[in-house]
């Protein structure tokens, strides 16, 4: 029963852009970063920034509006995460390692451990071109960046992947 | 030399690896609350900045016209909206390590500016030394006067050891505090959800925060409302408890409860979901 999916006041635009786009939304956020709390952070802090606007009707496209603040967001949650990283105190053994390998399943995931390890820029290039199935021209505006180095990104992505997940076989 | 990977086929493998990330219940909700929350806190924020437009202006009048001083608040150019407090980042004493003997904390700048936003805290422990624990805030610009503050101490989840807890970020009327605690002998940032906990305190009359410590039952609570309609006769709020069970480091969600009432502001069935209840922390940190 999916009762969260129900607006206590009717279905209006936000719920229905709840409805339609969060779990995608979800998903891209996840194979950027890597980590469901924290996709599910960024995913919330989007539809938040998109909530007010929509009842005000100032965005023409929500769903754009929505994924390029989710790629902006994740861009910007990785480097904090690495920064947090560089700068914390070292591990305990049965605390903060452990928080790690809380959402194991998904890390222990073949293709995502091999995602984390390419450059994030092309990974965001790969799974908005790949997963998304977004066209080239459309992943070069989101990335903020031209046709050309998407695809530069994309066959650098493919090829470091081909070689990572053929070692792991 | 293996071949590159086939379009196709990395995307079947993606989709496999996400397929079963499903939206968890009461995201929808949390997202509604959380629009809420930053609409009273902009309207919050607009409301401050009139108010300290219009008090520079009156202390300007009064100036001009060689009246007297302002009754009680600072220096000349600065308004009491935004008068600071008497210590910098606050450094008290509690029994952070457990054994009898008071410890202190306080808090410094990782980096220089306005907008530095990497602290540390530092906790000096009469049995185990000084620890540092960097953490991030919102920049220093935002944070009265130049960073985070330490709020208070208290022993939340009845371990015998003090809990140390900062305020890392504010608005114009919600705060938002994180906590430390010793955990195998060294000082840590707790983490809710995977990420470093992050309290929301505080709130406006539409919208409020808090949480609750039981030392009896060992578990840790927040909660808040927020209005659905806020009329002169009919008032109905959105109310929602989340409570947590500590482990380690961590607080992990136990239950999640969230219902809509018919209430008055002023209503007791409200105010059992506003406020701070653990030990003798304050209701707000200190500005």
């Amino acid at each position: 029963m999916t009762v969260y999916l129900v607006d206590e006041d009717g279905t209006d635009d936000f719920t229905g852009l709840f409805v339609g786009h969060y779990q995608q939304l979800l998903r891209l956020a996840v194979l950027f970063l890597g980590d469901v709390p924290a996709a599910e952070d960024v995913v919330q802090e989007a539809f938040i920034r998109v909530h007010g606007a929509v009842h005000r009707r100032r965005i023409e496209d929500p769903v754009a509006y929505l994924r390029q603040t989710v790629v902006n967001l994740s861009r910007s949650d990785l480097r904090r995460t690495l920064i947090a990283r560089k700068h914390a105190p070292r591990a305990m053994p049965d605390a903060a390692s452990a928080e790690d390998d809380a959402h194991s399943a998904l890390a222990r995931h073949e293709v995502i451990r091999a995602l984390r390890s390419i450059p994030a820029r092309q990974r965001e290039a790969v799974v908005l071109r790949y997963w998304a199935d977004l066209p080239e021209s459309e992943v070069a505006r989101l990335m903020g960046v031209s046709v050309g180095t998407v695809k530069g990104y994309t066959s650098r992505a493919l090829a470091r992947l081909g070689q990572v997940l053929g070692e792991s076989a | 030399m293996s071949a590159p990977l086939d379009a196709d086929r990395l995307a079947r493998l993606l989709e496999d690896a996400v397929g079963s990330v499903r939206p968890r219940a009461g995201a929808l909700d949390s997202i509604r609350r959380g629009a809420r929350r930053r609409r009273a806190t902009h309207r919050a924020a607009a409301m401050a900045a009139v108010l300290a437009l219009l008090a520079s202006g009156a202390v300007a009048y009064a100036a001009v016209r060689g009246g007297a001083q302002p009754p009680s608040g600072p220096a000349s150019g600065r308004t009491p909206v935004y008068s600071p407090p008497a210590s910098p980042t606050g450094a008290l004493d509690w029994d952070v390590d457990g054994d009898g003997r008071p410890d202190s904390a306080r808090i410094v700048a990782l980096g220089k500016g306005d907008r530095n936003t990497r602290f540390e805290l530092v906790v000096k422990m009469s049995s185990l030394g000084t620890q540092r624990v960097p953490f991030t805030a919102a920049p220093a610009l935002k944070l009265p006067p130049n960073g985070p503050r330490i709020v208070g101490s208290v022993d939340a989840d009845a371990d015998g050891r003090a809990e140390i807890f900062v305020m890392i970020d504010t608005g114009a009327s919600t705060q938002f505090w994180t906590i430390f605690k010793l955990v195998n002998h060294r000082i840590t940032q707790v983490t809710m959800a995977g990420r470093p906990v992050r309290l929301s305190v505080g709130g406006s009359v539409m919208d409020i925060s808090g949480f609750s410590c039981s030392h009896s039952r060992g578990d840790f609570t927040t909660y808040g409302y927020g209005a659905l309609t806020y009329g002169a006769r009919s008032q109905r709020w959105s109310v929602g408890r989340d409570t947590y069970r500590w482990d380690g480091a961590r607080l992990v969600l136990v239950s999640k409860q969230s219902t809509t009432i018919r209430a008055s502001s002023a209503s007791p069935r409200l105010a059992k979901y506003a406020g701070i209840r653990c030990g003798d922390l304050p209701q707000y940190a200190p500005r």
